[in-house]
């Protein structure tokens, strides 16, 4: 027997839960918590397979909530039951030791998949979420590689710098304040990770940002 | 709000009155005045007559003749010794300062009269100048302070009794009053009571009209109306046989307001209408405008929209002029039931939203603070104008002055008086016509300025609102509407399950997938509201996963450049920047047949500063800026609300680059 606790202050999705697992005998739902005080006084008496942990609870974030019950009980699996899917979110909830993400909008057969799943020892990731994610690390990684793209201000610029001008005399080039100036040189100090107008120079030509 | 109508009163009554009666006609005033004024020597004559002079403008309601009066007669005598009268010059200048809303001016007028005053042993002019300022305390809803001043002047009046015992009824009178207004009725109500039991001082009778007065209203807030009938009485009878149209239209507006309460809508307007005609007459416009507010409220309860939007307007118009505060939000907030009960939501909205700033106690007071200080800033420009204007002026009198000397040595006396009178009232009306126009045109400028502070104060709670509206919309969706949508699917999907006939049904199986869409639509629509990222990870996180969906979407690939520091700020900066960046990628999105955009975000010492550029076909800048452009100025207006600017620039096929900073102090705190 698989004993599950729902952690949600909605009960109509837990009475929703309840209705797909009816004819599942090897399943059974044993509480259903509606915030984190009364779920971890719960936990405290008895330890469920699965918790079915809400996002958004009354009382605590369900985010703690989760690093708590990892901490405390980790053996237990926690699905994640949500109706957000942003990736970052996704991410921290894995961090905290989340064992899946459903978003609430599920069929039965993607529960019980998901309940396999992590009873296998599985991260189980819904479909949408499951996309979310790629499409994250994919950007993610594409900024990590990438070199800084410059803005037209920026190029304009940094090929002044390069003719040897210094910020007073682009500013009255390009008809922009110093100060302006100077905020886009800091800007692409940062962008590049350098200290000095020479360091970034250097760094352009050998990035052959710099036509020279 | 009621309560504050006495006020005015009471501070043309508390010392002035009785000295400018003996005047019966403007004519006679200002010719015994002028006359005087002529005389080349005798300086505590003349100083007599310029305090008879601004006495009897300040009583005939010409507030600002008065002050200017006070002013100049205080250039004259500065620096001189002249029989202890200086402060009480000052005094005068204070007072009327008040009557015209110039809280720093009369402070500062009513500070020095004390400290005059205080050196010369004028305990008088001291009592009456502390009494003067509890009254401006009060007058600016500070009871506290209000309070503290009746008692030092108490203090004061002990000690010198009974030289000074004339006072008593007029600072009990004033705590009562001030007792009335912070809702504590029943103390309230027995100091005015104790003021009715003073006989035989200055001005009793009208004190004891004004505290009868005072004590019906105290007993119409406690609901006890057969007391408050029984005060509004004594009140009326007091009255009977004068003729003070000040007085006449306190007793008719409270009168109004007693019949309202009662639910007698016919006596109530019978008399409200009364009480404008006493205000009218009094060219008290103060007053007007309390009785036009009794009257929006009067017409809003009968349900006569009509006569309702008539009053509020013109209450809300004579409210600004006079700074009543407590009547603009209630006038707007009347308003906006009233469309609000036609339909009219849009207009209801509005002035929801006037209300709101007006209303709201802390904003009320920092409204009110913001309007006193660009009020001094005016007055300061202003007094030196008007010090210069006067200077001339006295100094023409001064020429004026020794000219008759030299004539009435001659003894044409009464024919050179008269030329001096002509005189007098030519470069009196020239003198008046300058300053009108120079006031005009101050003012013109102030109401500009107010009206910029306004729309930054309204704009302010209008995002604000607009946000935490949208965060609540947005929770609820996923609350309430999502759980249903999750359920139904959880049942669907069980149904199917249990029976292989429907496994097969085509319509079951699209009505699974019509609510995988509606769940999907919600998403979406609750993520544009407020997404869940942005409050729980920050900005970063936040428009990186719009830049995501947005590249995601497979027209526009956005490529975010992001160098902050990743900590969080103040969550309004946040959500503020990150519709900045929305409705910019959005413009993009819908406007701009751009295949690339880059979004830069760098974080110095001092700055956020944002860069979004495409590689679209750009726009001619100056037809653009021309026309009013709603997405620009929501942008326009978020910059400003942190404080930053923004700057665009583009170029036709090249693109358009959009430049903002923001101070980083704007970032973390929300002020």
């Amino acid at each position: 027997m698989i004993r599950i606790v729902i952690i949600d202050d909605h009960p109509l999705v837990a009475g929703g839960i309840e209705m797909m697992i009816k004819s599942e005998s090897h399943l059974s739902i044993v509480a259903h918590l509606q915030n984190a005080k009364e779920a971890l006084q719960f936990l405290e008496e008895s330890c469920p397979e699965i918790i079915l942990l809400d996002v958004n609870l009354p009382d605590i974030d369900g985010l703690q909530l989760c690093e708590i019950i990892r901490g405390n009980y980790p053996e237990t699996k926690i699905i994640v039951l949500t109706s957000i899917e942003e990736a970052s979110i996704i991410t921290q909830f894995l961090q905290k030791g989340a064992n899946g993400f459903l978003l609430k909008n599920i069929s039965k057969e993607e529960f019980i998949q998901a309940i396999d799943s992590v009873l296998d020892n599985k991260t189980f990731l819904s479909k949408i979420a499951n996309e979310n994610m790629i499409r994250h690390f994919a950007s993610v990684n594409n900024a990590l590689k990438s070199v800084p793209v410059l803005t037209r201000r920026e190029k304009e610029i940094l090929a002044l710098l390069n003719e040897g001008m210094n910020g007073p005399q682009i500013a009255e080039h390009l008809f922009l304040s110093t100060y302006t100036i100077e905020t886009h040189r800091k800007n692409m100090l940062q962008k590049f990770s350098v200290s000095s107008t020479q360091a970034l120079l250097k760094k352009a030509r050998d990035l052959k940002l710099l036509l020279t | 709000m009621r309560m504050r109508l006495l006020i005015l009163l009471l501070l043309t009554s508390t010392a002035l009155s009785g000295y400018a009666q003996q005047y019966n006609f403007h004519d006679q005033v200002v010719d015994s005045f002028l006359i005087e004024l002529k005389k080349p020597s005798h300086d505590t004559v003349k100083m007599n007559s310029f305090l008879a002079f601004s006495r009897y403008q300040f009583n005939a309601g010409q507030y600002e003749d008065a002050l200017r009066t006070a002013q100049s007669a205080i250039r004259y005598f500065r620096g001189k010794e002249i029989n202890g009268q200086l402060p009480r010059l000052y005094y005068n200048a204070g007072m009327s300062a008040t009557n015209l809303v110039k809280y720093d001016s009369a402070t500062q007028y009513l500070d020095t009269s004390i400290a005059l005053a205080t050196k010369e042993g004028n305990n008088e002019v001291v009592v009456l100048s502390i009494i003067a300022k509890a009254l401006m305390s009060d007058y600016r809803t500070d009871y506290e302070k209000a309070v503290n001043y009746y008692v030092e002047a108490l203090a004061i009046i002990n000690k010198v009794a009974p030289a000074l015992n004339g006072y008593y009824p007029k600072v009990y009178s004033g705590m009562g009053r001030c007792l009335i207004v912070q809702k504590q009725y029943e103390k309230g109500i027995a100091y005015n009571k104790l003021v009715l039991n003073y006989k035989g001082f200055a001005d009793e009778k009208r004190y004891h009209i004004l505290a009868a007065l005072n004590v019906s209203d105290g007993y119409i807030s406690l609901q006890n109306f057969d007391s408050s009938k029984k005060y509004l009485d004594i009140a009326s009878q007091l009255y009977s046989g004068l003729k003070n149209p000040v007085l006449g239209n306190l007793i008719h507006n409270t009168e109004g307001y007693f019949y309202y309460k009662r639910g007698d809508y016919s006596k109530a307007k019978a008399a409200y209408e009364k009480a404008v005609v006493d205000a009218n007459e009094a060219k008290n416009y103060y007053l007007l405008v309390e009785v036009y507010d009794n009257l929006t409220n009067l017409y809003f309860d009968l349900r006569d929209f009509n006569s309702t939007k008539k009053y509020a307007m013109m209450a809300i118009e004579g409210a600004r002029k006079h700074g009543q505060i407590s009547i603009l939000a209630n006038s707007f907030n009347v308003l906006s039931n009233v469309y609000k009960l036609e339909g009219d939501y849009r207009n209801a909205y509005e002035y929801a939203t006037l209300f709101k700033v007006y209303s709201d106690s802390s904003s009320n007071e920092q409204t009110r603070k913001e309007i006193l200080s660009l009020e001094s800033k005016y007055e300061f420009e202003k007094n030196r104008q008007e010090i210069a204007q006067l200077t001339i002026t006295n100094l023409k009198r001064q020429a004026e002055i020794n000219r008759n000397y030299f004539t009435i040595s001659i003894g044409a006396v009464i024919g050179i008086i008269l030329l001096a009178i002509l005189f007098y009232f030519y470069s009196r009306y020239k003198h008046k016509a300058l300053l009108a126009e120079k006031e005009t045109k101050l003012k013109e400028e102030k109401i500009v300025f107010l009206e910029g502070q306004q729309q930054m104060v309204a704009m302010k709670s209008m995002i604000e609102g607009q946000e935490a509206e949208r965060a609540r919309i947005a929770r609820d969706l996923h609350d309430g509407l999502g759980g249903i949508f999750s359920t139904i699917k959880m049942y669907f999907s069980t149904i199917r399950e249990q029976s292989q006939e429907l496994k097969e049904q085509p319509l079951f199986n699209k009505s699974i997938k019509m609510v995988d869409d509606a769940n999907e639509e919600l998403r979406r629509v609750a993520f544009n509201l407020m997404p869940e990222v942005l409050t729980r990870m920050g900005l970063s996180q936040a428009i990186l996963e719009l830049a995501n969906s947005i590249t995601h979407g497979g027209s526009l690939k956005v490529l975010l450049q992001d160098y902050t520091s990743k900590e969080r700020f103040h969550s309004n900066a946040e959500t503020t920047i990150y519709r900045i960046l929305q409705e910019l990628l959005n413009n993009v999105q819908k406007h701009a047949e751009a295949t690339e955009v880059v979004v830069q975000m760098n974080q110095n010492d001092q700055m956020l500063t944002i860069t979004v550029e495409d590689n679209g076909k750009g726009f001619d800048l100056n037809h653009t800026m021309s026309e009013p452009h709603a997405g620009l100025t929501t942008i326009q207006n978020r910059v400003s609300y942190l404080k930053g600017k923004y700057t665009i620039e583009s170029v036709l096929g090249v693109g358009t680059s959009i430049f903002i900073e923001i101070p980083n102090a704007s970032l973390y705190k929300n002020d």
